[in-house]
């Protein structure tokens, strides 16, 4: 055993939960999310998420001018999830927080009709520094802290008060189950006691036109923009919790699973039920029962996906019985772990 | 709890100083600084005009790439460094790539944000009149042939381009904490193999902030300096931008006994901590950088006495210099005057997420080569209890030193290392 993850929240659209329960496998509803032309033969599906400026965990207005909607949603999230679990200042002081991120502008900053309106100023500039003048005179001061990286990594330290090791990956689905393996890294050399990891997605046409592109046949192409976190903590037998899972082996490629008998698959990562159908099928070396992905109900989650995967595994697995996680970013590249429910 | 030790076998970045250990070391001695009119773009009217850029001529090679890759340099300077520095070592990495099997390698890269080319979609909104903006955008992002976009590429294309073109590995990662992220990749990737996870790791991370719309951008945040960088002076104004690539080849005592290897030195410790304070600011008090340096000096187990050197952040701007002097003075305590702090960001510029593999580079040749560093650009000193060579670089053998990278949200991290020849 790895580690242990003792808490799961997830925030998508119509599913949210700070204690990870899902409910029924056959209650979970089809993707609604009307399909809608984005680019010229190119459509697509995105779900948003519902953030309730009166919320009581909705981030300072302050903070506002420089907070992407993905980093408000896991902002609230983790503030919740705090509570719930009572997570005190002096475990959150020393633990770890890990952030993937998959969607690093939101609309308001590619605002593509402001950008028309600059291009056109340059097109009509008479020289280079007239030019730049006023190229920025379109460029807002605060652009560059509303696309850091590093924005939700921040601000959840800053309101969570997380003040030890931390860091941000990007920036495809796969980049929170990186985060979850350097986790266990560091619950594993001692450099930290707890390690809060999480994803935030934000599905938008910047998000489309990163992935799009890469796929053969966008057909039933849908995303949607989530946030999820789970809590990690070294393995310990004498633990016990409702829905917490042990973590037990990571594999570098599909291959590995080769003669690897399971309960269940759960996989992610597809952009279109083609993708969806075909990643299954590249998981032909396991042996499984039961498959499950979020795809048909959500759309693919970016780094949301992970916590939303190991919600489904904590909620639907039996005492004892093992799962194996695979998730593939836009370039095919898999990441795969295996669990076990505590 | 067992940790085992990282060895540093090998440390190559393409900089504003040059390709490669012994171009670094001859730019280093000679106290050239890099410093130049923008010659990526035309920067007339803009505050500060200047940059350190790596020379042209190093990128030469990007000519023998397929035109697809060539596609995605054109149009994204970062990717243009990248290949360009792992293109200059192509067989050797290929070499130690095969040394050992392909799950036991792994990747940590720290990569800067995707920038706007914003006078190729202007150039294409012509080429593409009939449609509209993002139709054009679309059009121009499209290249057929490789499974990469022209212009808006996911961080996980420079991993992708390592295993296409260079070898295969286990896992990568792509860390993005701003000016920390090289530093941070370095950090995850010696606990990938203190873990036990891998045996071989390469580590390290590429960005350039020197094109018009990122210029424009941080020049509005007030964090360039209108005319010279000068880290610890008290007339500081502000940092110069830079640009690097490069990476860090760390290895596990079993990699570096079964290959026969006599690494030079090892990486003993890290730290990481968030000030959790402001998005816009560092926290002034330091605290944060503290914890990161206490972090990275209680892994390595060091007495504070036995460290000999400090490449320090160091950025020229008056929100890090004396906060991150402060903090080094309390945590290090009696053994200040005898502890060397230096910055060289105003040799080579601040290249952002590689600013830490770029400094990474800059100590170790330095503990390899008994050098200390000036602050070249310091005439009036903050005045502080630790040493702060001036002028001229100083002989001193290092045998222990840290690295230290900060980062806008309050990301810190620091790394310990030990010279493994004295």
């Amino acid at each position: 055993m790895l580690a242990r993850i003792t808490a799961i929240g997830f925030w998508e659209s119509t599913l949210f939960s700070v204690d990870g329960s899902i409910g029924p496998r056959a209650e979970l509803l089809p993707n609604l999310a009307k399909t809608q032309r984005q680019l010229p033969n190119l459509d697509a599906a995105f779900r948003q998420l519902g953030l309730d400026p009166t919320h009581p965990n909705y981030p300072k207005p302050s903070d506002l001018k420089i907070l992407r909607n993905d980093t408000i949603a896991a902002l609230i999230l983790s503030q919740q999830m705090r509570a719930f679990h009572q997570w005190d200042a002096a475990f959150l002081e020393q633990g770890a927080l890990l952030v993937a991120n998959s969607n690093f502008i939101d609309d308001d900053v590619l605002d593509f009709e402001a950008i028309a309106a600059a291009v056109n100023q340059l097109q009509n500039a008479q020289d280079p520094a007239t030019e730049n003048k006023l190229f920025g005179s379109t460029i807002s001061p605060l652009l560059p802290l509303r696309t850091l990286t590093n924005g939700a990594q921040s601000f959840i330290a800053q309101y969570l008060g997380f003040h030890g090791t931390a860091t941000t990956y990007g920036s495809t689905g796969i980049a929170s189950a990186q985060a979850l393996r350097d986790a266990c890294n560091l619950l594993q050399i001692g450099a930290s006691p707890a390690v809060l990891v999480g994803g935030c997605h934000y599905a938008n046409l910047f998000s489309f036109l990163n992935n799009c592109l890469l796929l053969s046949d966008t057909k039933g192409y849908a995303e949607a923009s989530a946030a999820s976190f789970l809590m990690l903590t070294p393995y310990d037998p004498g633990q016990t919790g409702p829905n917490h899972l042990h973590i037990t082996q990571f594999y570098c490629e599909l291959a590995a699973l080769e003669g690897e008998h399971v309960d269940w698959l759960f996989y992610g990562g597809a952009f279109t039920p083609q993708q969806d159908a075909e990643l299954q099928a590249r998981c032909k070396h396991l042996c499984y029962r039961e498959a499950f992905s979020w795809f048909a109900h959500t759309g693919n989650l970016g780094a949301a996906e992970l916590g939303m995967l190991l919600a489904a595994s904590a909620n639907w697995l039996q005492i004892g019985q093992t799962a194996v996680i695979v998730l593939q970013d836009a370039y095919g590249v898999v990441e795969l772990f295996k669990v076990q429910k505590a | 709890m067992s940790r085992a030790k990282v060895y540093i076998l090998d440390t190559h970045t393409l900089s504003p100083l040059g390709l490669g250990t012994e171009a670094l070391l001859a730019s280093l001695q000679n106290q050239h600084q890099a410093t130049a009119p923008i010659s990526q773009f035309d920067a007339a009217g803009l505050s500060q005009t200047h940059a350190c850029e790596v020379a042209q001529a190093h990128l030469a090679q990007l000519q023998e790439l397929s035109e697809a890759w060539q596609v995605v340099a054109a149009n994204d300077r970062k990717f243009a460094l990248w290949a360009s520095v792992l293109e200059s070592k192509r067989t050797a990495l290929q070499a130690l790539f095969g040394k050992t099997s392909k799950a036991r390698t792994a990747l940590f890269l720290g990569l800067g944000a995707n920038a706007f080319p914003v006078q190729r979609i202007a150039m294409s909104v012509a080429d593409y009149s009939a449609f509209g903006l993002n139709e054009a955008i679309a059009q121009l992002n499209f290249y057929n042939g490789k499974k990469a976009n022209s212009i808006f590429n996911h961080a996980d294309l420079y991993g992708a381009y390592f295993a296409q073109e260079i070898a295969p590995f286990g896992f990568c990662r792509n860390l993005m904490t701003a000016c920390s992220s090289s530093m941070q990749a370095i950090a995850f990737g010696a606990a990938h193999i203190m873990a036990g996870q891998a045996d071989l790791v390469l580590a390290g991370g590429t960005d350039s902030i020197i094109n018009q719309f990122a210029y424009i951008s941080f020049g509005k945040l007030g964090v360039l300096s209108p005319d010279q960088c000068k880290p610890f002076d008290t007339g500081r104004n502000g940092t110069i931008a830079g640009e690097c690539a490069g990476y860090t080849l760390l290895a596990s005592e079993k990699f570096v006994r079964e290959n026969c290897l006599q690494p030079r030195a090892a990486l003993i410790g890290f730290g990481n901590s968030m000030d959790a304070y402001k998005i816009t600011a560092p926290d002034p008090s330091g605290a944060g950088v503290e914890r990161a340096l206490r972090s990275a000096l209680e892994m390595a187990q060091l007495p504070l006495d036995a460290l000999d050197y400090i490449n320090a952040h160091g950025t020229g701007t008056r929100s890090n210099d004396e906060a991150e002097l402060r903090a080094i003075e309390r945590v290090v305590g009696a053994a200040a005057p005898h502890i060397a702090v230096s910055s060289t960001k105003d040799r080579h510029g601040h290249a952002i997420a590689a600013a830490g593999i770029q400094e990474f580079h800059v100590l170790t040749t330095c503990m390899a080569n008994d050098l200390i560093p000036a602050n070249l650009s310091c005439s009036q000193p903050i005045q502080s209890s630790l040493a702060l060579p001036f002028e001229s670089n100083q002989t001193k053998q290092i045998r222990y030193a840290l690295t230290n990278n900060f980062a806008f949200g309050g990301v810190n991290c620091s790394l310990a290392l030990e010279n493994l020849a004295l």
